[in-house]
């Protein structure tokens, strides 16, 4: 008996000491791997991680504007359920919509503040270093997205910003990134001037400045083009992946609209139902055409091209480049010869029909929309029905608003 | 002075140490023992489990189903001796024990409705009988409830039986996990789960999910009922303090059964339950329009072949399929219980198998459980306690997901039926996603526990008592989620190939706890009572994570991850150490006047470190109450025949919230990037952090009265209470376009919870052969945002939310909408508010229950259990998503059902080119933004539980064998549900997990249960 009383005493006071001694030292030290504190971050020997990290940002926001703006403007539609998707499909985008703020503000904001941050950062060589040069171009990128998309954008919780304001935002981070990437003269530094001077040339175009537009173009050197790298990890899907693969095969979410089923154009990759055996999400929406383009999650999407300039060009020169530039790119793609009007509104329809050809689904159909509303055919018209029943009717929106979560804590932007 | 307070600890440690050491080695050999019986004043039937102490000591003896008790190994002297039961009034009366003497002393106890002389043991030191108790420590008697309500887990018990205490099933499904609201809602950020304790170790409180809807399940489903002996739920921060900086939301106390000491016996019991589980519920049937395609003599739809273009056709997939079963329960379980002259023991063994209404979906739980008490001299108790069980929940894929059983099936087009016997929707909403597919989805939570605890009671005085506790709940979840490889492309892309993901979570608390407590009572006839304790406690959780997921196998027996053609896996691991002491003096005047004032102060390693410290701050909770049994003073006498007995109590403290781990700190993202094409770690801001961080503080104040009438057979217990918690742990929402991914936690704004409570028993007939009780019990709850920070200190937060929103000056999570302001008829307009309006509440403002039980020749009881919630909102999701989005219900499509008034209601404005609803600034807007329709009034009347029991009278026991006694219950539960929801059942959420939603969407309801249990005791 005498043996227990001592060793419930024992531990008892074994215990008791440990508690009150481990309290006055490190006793609250906890291992927590799980985060990473900032004070482990170095700004300077880290910058290219993180200007890598914060270029991917964009490539993640790439993904996802292209696929809501390929509903928005009638490139596909909606093949799923969710409400806040199919408000994409009607255009009309509520501010509560959680999609709109979690899938596109969300990641372009990110996509835009990593970026600056890269820039606020003070780094070696500050006319050369490529980290500021790829920090620039997506920051460039990041906001001529938000000015194609958004009505009004916001940058860093800063005050509401207007289409122009935006613009000219791109402007200054592609030229930084111009004349930085120019300076570091490697092979890299050159890729990101040259994806600028695309950047560049789309934003001047979209700000009506063509005489800018038209230089920049020309700049860009012939044969140029840059994708987005995305990767097939199955862990990383949502950051590395191909979001229109990932919405076509895992959610059954993107149907080609009819106006882009074509057979004939090697442009338009597609699938017939009959050729794959995938399912859409709501079935209400139709046979599932699936997309082709981008087949698997590891598919690149191309950001920045020759190519793209050249419409750039024509479109900031007049009806006869343009005319060129149809007539080239119908021969190129087993097209016959344009034989419509001449007429400059004809023109620009035409052109417009070809530049959708040539880069479906790449995100860059919004931006010709606001520009050119009335030569962007087959986006879905204000005033008609949905194509799914029970929907409200399709809205006349042009751009998308300012989400609640913005408007709602951004002190800048009082009322909303 | 706090950190005198750490400079002085070891001191103070090394003074309780010295106590302890110090004690005198009594001279053992020379003691007697106590023996004798308690029974009823009434009737003179022995008294089963009473309690027998023998003050200034740890001895304590309970009696058998005999009454008897015996106590041993006391020392020599007067001995002041009580006796408890709860029910009766308690008994004291003093004993003089010579050495090697056995003195026999018998009692008998009056029953009593009364609660004064209960012991609670939870959120208490000092003296522990509830009249002295300032703040209210509800008590549960469940080892009386379990041997006749239908309930199978802690939730069920809790349910509907305490006031202010809320719960909320997240489903119908077998297994899946309730919420526990006390006394409201108060924290907006942080979990308003309360702590769960078991036997003063804290346990886990985690509700897991292989990743199926909204569907969770509950580590408190682990516990097998017939191992509690009670339950005690401390409601709130008046009476919380002691339990520290994270108690704000409540703490529950499971105490677990224990042996019987002295008893000299042993009683087995054995628990046989069966059951049948019935969904009691008519899926709504979906309708569709045929098309001309589908009217035609080639057409593979069944419903529409041969019939007119447009005629409305229906369809019920899950009346079709006859995917409801009969679910059943299967329940065994085996206790033994006894005890010697100084130890005592209690063993339980159970095995529990539920088969729930969906095909899928199970919950089975094997346990055992062992609690010794040993009492080796006067001086020292010893209880160890260990229980190992493991369980498994099979969960059926539905609830918040549009290809489970019911999103397939009440989301399904009855013009995709299709009788060609190729692959199709057939109805559902999936492609060649019914039965099969459905049910071929694997989704369990597989959980193994150890928890394990010890606890000495060392009382080397008559004056001085430590306790000392450590305990640890150690579990392991397997959680796996497998679609199984399959050729008609059931699923959606990888899926079909096979795909199985698994979790492993980790999951290790300890509890280290020491109280010590000094008393004495001062002046002539020990007139002043001082109650001095102190102590510490330290509760450590560690969670450890590992997850893998492949897809792509051969086979499907042969799933192991390792056999996927590709895989990907994760880990994780958090830590949280916390830290408190406390103290507590307890003033007394005549055992009738009690003043209480108290302590403590905690630490936590969640708590910011501002720049320049190393350690966190301290976090400093005090209390004060008094309790004043007023019946007792002789300036009552008057009043003495109308009220037996009568207390005012009232009581202030405080305690908090602590921050999840690394809550304060500024953190980076890991974010890969692939630039290259090969992926790469990667970094992106996180968190901005704030070093300010520390726990929400609540604070409360309550009052009541407690009283007993009618000849000491009517009690009642009113308590007003009004919680406030300042310094709100809010996930501050910041514009997106700052760029962070997750919002910092800032102490902001304020939330305040008050209400009424109500408590009545009321023994209406007290006969030889009738005895009938009507307990009724009710709340009122008062819940408001009060703030949202302070404009001039630049804290200020704008409301936030779009469906449940926080706005100051009402509830937590509101319904809003934008609210209809007309509705033209004749022009089809329907104008709306502008902007989204507070509509409706989630919390119930009013609960309130009644049972009636009535007894007949003592042996027959019945019992039925009524309740109620009302004063709140839930969204029906379900009907919105089938009448707006996809249009599948009759009151869209059979336009004969609703007035047109409620059609432009629910789906706004018909007319071509005119928008579905107008704002009054006459911007259009969708029913999206206007749901009013929808958030419907969940306010229900509920009959929860009947039951019918017949307790086998000894006499008739005693010819069965060894049988000495043995109740027959049939009972049944959510038997009838009186409501003007329009859904299947007002009371479950899709959103389990959530802190504030209140939405049905595709969510199976209550079952109805029918339980036949038998309890055979040896």
């Amino acid at each position: 008996m005498t043996n227990i009383q001592r060793a419930v005493r024992v531990s008892a006071v074994g215990a008791l000491i440990g508690v009150s001694l481990g309290a006055c030292a490190d006793f609250l030290t906890v291992k927590n791997p799980n985060i990473i504190n900032a004070s482990a971050i170095d700004p300077v020997n880290d910058a290219p991680t993180l200007a890598a990290s914060a270029q991917q940002n964009y490539a993640v926001a790439f993904g996802w504007f292209a696929m809501y703006q390929s509903w928005f403007v009638g490139e596909a539609l909606v093949a799923e359920t969710f409400p806040t998707r199919n408000e994409f499909g009607r255009r009309e985008v509520l501010n509560t919509n959680g999609s709109h703020n979690g899938d596109l503000w969300g990641p372009i904001s990110v996509a835009l503040a990593s970026n600056a941050a890269v820039l606020d950062l003070e780094l070696p060589d500050p006319t050369t270093n490529i980290s500021y040069a790829r920090a620039a171009t997506f920051k460039g990128y990041s906001f001529l997205t938000m000015a194609e998309s958004f009505c009004v954008g916001v940058s860093r919780g800063g005050p509401a910003l207007n289409t122009a304001q935006m613009l000219d935002s791109a402007v200054a981070s592609f030229q930084q990134a111009i004349s930085v990437g120019t300076a570091n003269a490697t092979a890299g530094g050159v890729q990101l001037a040259n994806i600028a001077k695309v950047g560049l040339a789309r934003t001047q175009l979209q700000a009506g400045r063509n005489a800018q537009a038209i230089a920049a173009a020309q700049s860009v050197p012939a044969g140029f083009t840059f994708s987005m790298t995305y990767l097939d990890d199955p862990a990383q899907r949502t950051r590395l992946g191909n979001r229109m693969w990932q919405f076509t095969l895992d959610r059954g979410s993107i149907t080609v609209a009819p106006a882009f089923r074509i057979d004939g154009d090697p442009r338009i990759r597609f699938k017939t139902p009959a050729q794959h055996n995938l399912a859409p999400q709501d079935p209400s929406s139709g046979p599932f055409f699936i997309q082709d383009k981008y087949p698997a999650f590891n598919t690149g999407m191309r950001l920045a091209s020759k190519l793209e300039a050249d419409y750039i060009e024509a479109e900031a020169t007049s009806t006869a480049a343009q005319l060129a530039l149809i007539a080239a790119r119908r021969a190129a793609n087993n097209q016959p010869v344009y034989g419509g009007s001449t007429a400059p509104a004809a023109v620009l329809t035409e052109l417009m029909e070809q530049k959708g050809r040539d880069f479906y689904l790449e995100g860059k159909r919004m931006g010709d929309f606001r520009r050119n509303p009335a030569a962007v055919l087959n986006v879905p018209v204000p005033g008609s029905t949905y194509f799914k029943p029970g929907f409200s009717q399709v809205g006349n929106q042009t751009c998308w608003p300012l989400t609640l979560q913005e408007t709602d804590n951004n002190p800048n932007i009082p009322n909303g | 002075m706090l950190r005198a307070l750490r400079t002085y600890l070891p001191s103070l440690a090394a003074a309780l140490l010295a106590a302890v050491i110090l004690v005198p080695e009594a001279a053992l050999a020379q003691t007697g023992s106590l023996a004798g019986s308690v029974t009823d004043a009434t009737s003179g039937a022995p008294i089963n489990g009473a309690t027998v102490l023998i003050g200034g000591t740890a001895l304590v003896g309970v009696t058998n189903d005999r009454g008897e008790y015996s106590i041993a190994n006391i020392r020599p002297g007067l001995l002041l001796v009580s006796v408890q039961r709860i029910g009766f009034k308690a008994r004291g009366d003093s004993v003089r024990v010579a050495a090697g003497e056995r003195v026999t002393k018998n009692f008998t106890l009056s029953a009593t409705v009364s609660t004064l002389s209960e012991v609670v043991v939870t959120g208490v030191t000092g003296n522990t009988q509830r009249r002295a108790q300032a703040a209210v420590v509800a008590s549960l008697p469940v080892a009386e409830l379990a041997r006749q309500a239908p309930i199978q887990n802690v939730g069920e018990i809790l349910q509907s039986r305490l006031p202010g205490v809320s719960v909320n099933a997240s489903s119908g499904s077998a297994g899946s996990s309730k919420s526990i609201r006390i006394r409201g809602a108060s924290s907006i950020s942080l979990s308003n789960q309360p702590l769960i304790f078991i036997d003063g170790i804290r346990v886990s409180e985690a509700q897991n999910s292989p990743g199926v809807g909204g569907q969770l399940t509950d580590r408190l489903n682990d516990i097998n009922p017939d191992d509690i002996e009670s339950i005690e739920v401390v409601k709130g921060p008046a009476a919380a303090t002691l339990y520290g900086a994270d108690a704000s939301a409540g703490v529950i106390q499971i105490i677990t059964k224990k042996g019987k000491l002295g008893s000299n016996s042993f009683q087995q019991t054995v628990r046989i339950d069966v059951s049948t589980i019935d969904q009691n519920w008519t899926p709504p049937s979906n309708f569709g329009n045929c098309s001309a395609a589908l009217v035609a003599a080639t057409s593979t739809n069944p419903l529409c072949r041969g019939q007119a273009v447009g005629t409305l056709i229906e369809d019920n997939p899950l009346e079709r399929i006859n995917a409801f079963r009969t679910g059943s329960e299967r329940n065994f379980g085996w206790t033994g219980r006894g005890g010697g002259s100084n130890y005592g023991y209690f063993l339980s063994a159970t095995s529990d198998k539920t088969l729930g209404t969906l095909p899928n979906n199970s919950f089975e739980r094997t346990g055992f459980r062992s609690n010794v008490d040993f009492v080796p001299d006067a001086r020292i108790k010893v209880a160890l306690g260990l229980n190992v069980l493991q369980s498994e929940t099979a969960l059926p894929d539905n609830d918040n997901n549009i290809y489970g059983w019911l999103g397939g099936a009440l989301l399904g087009s009855p013009t995709t039926r299709n009788d060609s016997g190729n692959p199709s929707q057939d109805g559902f909403f999936g492609f060649a996603r019914q039965f099969e597919a459905i049910n071929s989805i694997q989704n369990s939570v597989q959980s193994r526990r150890t928890q394990a605890n010890v606890t000495a009671t060392y009382q080397p005085t008559d004056w001085f008592t430590n306790r000392f506790t450590v305990g640890a709940d150690l579990s392991r979840d397997e959680l796996t989620r497998f679609f199984p490889r399959n050729t008609p492309q059931q699923y959606v892309g990888n899926l079909n190939t096979g795909d199985n993901t698994q979790d492993r979570i980790g999951f290790d608390r300890f509890t280290i706890d020491y109280l010590g407590s000094m008393r004495t009572a001062l002046g002539s006839e020990d007139q002043w009572g001082v109650n001095l304790s102190g102590g510490l406690q330290s509760i450590i959780t560690r969670t450890d994570v590992t997850s893998a997921t492949g897809f792509g196998f051969t086979t499907n027996a042969a799933n192991s991850v390792n056999n996927a053609s590709t895989r990907s896996g994760g880990q994780s691991f958090s830590e949280q150490k916390a830290l408190g002491y406390l103290g507590e003096l307890q003033l007394s005047s005549r055992d009738r006047r009690f003043i209480q004032l108290g302590g403590r102060i905690d630490q936590n390693s969640s708590f910011g470190v501002r720049a320049g410290e190393d350690i966190p701050p301290y976090f400093f909770l005090p209390k004060i109450g008094a309790s004043w049994v007023i019946s007792e003073e002789r300036f009552f006498d008057p009043l003495a025949s109308l009220f037996t007995s009568m207390r005012f109590r009232a009581a202030w403290g405080s305690t908090g919230r602590s921050p999840n781990p690394g809550a304060s700190l500024t953190t980076f993202s890991a974010a890969p990037f692939a630039i290259t094409g090969t992926a790469q770690s990667g970094a992106i801001p996180n968190n901005p952090g704030n070093d300010s961080l520390k726990a929400e503080r609540g604070t409360e104040f309550e009052a009541g009265v407690d009283l007993a009438t009618w000849n000491d057979r009517i009690s009642m217990e009113v308590t007003y209470f009004n919680k406030n918690t300042k310094d709100l742990l809010l996930a501050r929402p910041l514009p997106p376009s700052l760029g962070f991914l997750g919002n910092p936690f800032a102490n902001i704004g304020e939330v305040s919870n008050s209400g009424i409570e109500l408590t009545l028993t009321a023994n209406l007939l007290r006969t030889s052969n009738l005895d009938w009780e009507l307990r009724i019990g009710g709340n009122t709850l008062k819940n408001e945002l009060i703030s949202l920070g302070d404009s001039a200190s630049g804290t200020k937060v704008n409301p936030f939310g779009t469906l449940n929103r926080f706005t100051e000056g009402f509830q937590l999570g509101s319904f809003v909408t934008k609210t209809i302001r007309n509705i033209n008829e004749a022009t089809g307009v329907v104008t709306v508010a502008d902007t989204l309006e507070v509509f409706d509440n989630i919390l119930p403002t009013l609960e309130w229950n009644v049972t009636n039980t009535v007894t007949v020749f003592k042996n027959f009881r019945v019992s039925a259990l009524l309740d109620a919630k009302a004063g709140f909102s839930v969204y029906n999701n379900t009907d919105f998503f089938r009448e707006t989005q996809l249009v599948r219900s009759a009151n869209r499509l059979d336009t004969t059902i609703l007035s047109r008034r409620e059609r432009l209601r629910r789906y706004g404005n018909p007319t071509p080119g005119q928008p579905a609803f107008v704002q009054e600034n006459g911007r259009p807007t969708t029913v999206n933004e206007v749901r009013e329709a929808y958030i419907q009034k969940g306010d229900f009347i509920r009959l929860r539980e009947v039951s019918l029991t017949y307790s086998l009278p000894r006499s008739l026991a005693g010819r069965l064998g060894p049988l000495s006694g043995g109740t027959f219950t049939i009972a049944g539960q959510n038997l009838a549900l009186w409501t003007d929801y329009e859904g299947p059942d007002p009371e479950v959420t899709s959103a389990a997990g959530a802190q504030f939603a209140r939405e049905e969407f595709l969510t199976q309801p209550n079952p109805r249960r029918i339980v036949f249990k038998t309890n055979f005791i040896f």
